[in-house]
């Protein structure tokens, strides 16, 4: 049986790798730094492991509705989310992860855009 | 099968079930969303039994310390007592041995302890002081390296403010108080003897950086450190001389005073964030310690961690003013 997605990144030791890279890049980008400026560093952080957690495929239990909670009135655009997967594409390139895993993460990911963006059907 | 205590109440757990599980099975509300061990948002902090490893792993090492773990991956199979965060300071009784004018705002306030509360303190940890009357403030430990039974304060006088007011302008000494704590993540360690290290305060956030540097100092700090103190103006800043003779008698510390308008000293007149970058211009393998007002930590964690210092290497005390 192969392993998940997960497990091929390095699974927690992934997502701590590339959490600092991915968070310096959303934070240099300004069509989404005003996101994530405010919050607290430390609270941003485990967030963004949360966040990366989901799009390698790894553990969680969060389902559609409470992405698009989360996400609910912040005004979210296809520019934003593709900021947001440009940001996590570059961190996992400078980690030297195989492109055909980015391209799997990439799809994760893309499969949480209706949901954040407030996409879904009611 | 085990029993959860949670406020006084014990619960009792089904075998297999996470600590989360059982808190919400029999009604107790406890933030929660992934329920995976990532987002942290169901933080709570043990006082009593074993936390399995799992639960604690992604903490940051002084949150383990203090029993912080998640308890929607936490299945003891044993009784554990578990608390909100932050509820489980213990406290010990404490007396004003001294109180030392530093500067025209802020003052060095010695106390004894005359109990030991139960995690030992460090110094660079804070801790809450209450007065008689119940009044509580929370003073950063600035030393002594290894304060076990004194404390070492720097309480800069607020305007209005009943605590500062307290004991800058009165003779305190021989005053009772308590003492409940510690917390806060600001300390030193071992580990870190072969690491450069970058201190960043501004007011009264010095205090819990010298009490880092001095625990450094005694425990062998081999890798350079520089401590970075700002103010508005030079009577902002206090311990001028005491830390240039520090830094001159150790050969690890750098010092540097800096303030926004010099006011025709000698001091170096740069904006905190500036004389960073330029003492520091790759903080990549820095230990960066942040303390004092709240929007200047959160400017200079992220100026440390834009520059590449890794983030789990950024540690940070701001200072949250309590109505006077």
């Amino acid at each position: 049986m192969s392993d998940t997605l997960y497990e091929r990144l390095g699974g927690r030791a992934a997502v701590d790798a590339a959490v600092d890279i991915f968070y310096r890049n959303v934070l240099s980008d300004d069509r989404i730094a005003h996101f994530f400026d405010t919050v607290d560093m430390d609270e941003q952080i485990a967030k963004q492991k949360a966040f990366l957690t989901v799009a390698f495929g790894g553990p969680n239990d969060y389902d559609g509705k409470d992405l698009a909670e989360a996400h609910a009135h912040m005004d979210l655009t296809d520019e934003h989310f593709d900021a947001v997967a440009e940001a996590l594409v570059g961190a996992l390139e400078e980690l030297d992860v195989p492109q055909e895993q980015i391209d799997e993460v990439v799809a994760v990911a893309e499969s949480t855009r209706p949901a954040v963006l407030g996409r879904l059907e009611e | 099968m085990h029993e959860v205590v949670f406020e006084d109440i014990r619960y009792a757990a089904e075998e297999g079930e996470s600590v989360l599980e059982t808190l919400q099975r029999h009604g107790v509300e406890v933030p929660n969303s992934c329920r995976s061990g990532v987002c942290q948002s169901c933080m709570l902090q043990a006082v009593d039994g074993d936390v399995p490893e799992r639960a604690s792993r992604p903490l940051r090492p002084g949150q383990r310390e203090e029993g912080y773990f998640l308890p929607c991956v936490c299945r003891p199979d044993a009784d554990i007592e578990v608390t909100r965060p932050g509820d489980a300071l213990s406290e010990a009784p404490a007396v004003i041995l001294s109180r030392e004018q530093l500067s025209e705002t802020v003052v060095r306030v010695i106390l004894r302890l005359e109990a030991s509360v139960d995690a030992p303190i460090r110094a660079g940890q804070f801790i809450n002081l209450q007065r008689e009357d119940g009044l509580t403030r929370s003073y950063s430990v600035a030393g002594p390296a290894n304060p076990v039974d004194e404390l070492e304060l720097h309480i800069r006088r607020v305007e209005g403010g009943r605590m500062s007011s307290w004991l800058c302008d009165n003779d305190v000494t021989g005053e009772r108080v308590r003492i409940r704590g510690p917390a806060g993540e600001c300390v030193w360690r071992p580990e870190y003897r072969d690491r450069p290290i970058v201190l960043m305060g501004v007011g009264t956030g010095l205090a819990p950086l010298v009490g880092i540097v001095r625990a450094a100092i005694a425990g062998g700090q081999r890798e350079r450190m520089v401590l970075l103190h700002g103010g508005a103006t030079p009577e902002r800043l206090y311990m001028v001389d005491e830390l240039h003779r520090l830094s001159g008698e150790s050969a690890v510390l750098d010092y540097i005073p800096c303030v926004l308008d010099g006011r025709g000293s000698q001091i170096r007149e740069a904006p905190i964030d500036e004389v960073f970058l330029d003492a520091c211009p790759d903080p990549s393998s820095h230990l960066v310690f942040v303390c004092g007002d709240p929007d200047l930590v959160a400017t200079l964690k992220r100026c440390a961690f834009l520059g590449g210092a890794a983030s789990r290497d950024i540690f940070s005390d701001p200072f949250v003013t309590a109505d006077p």
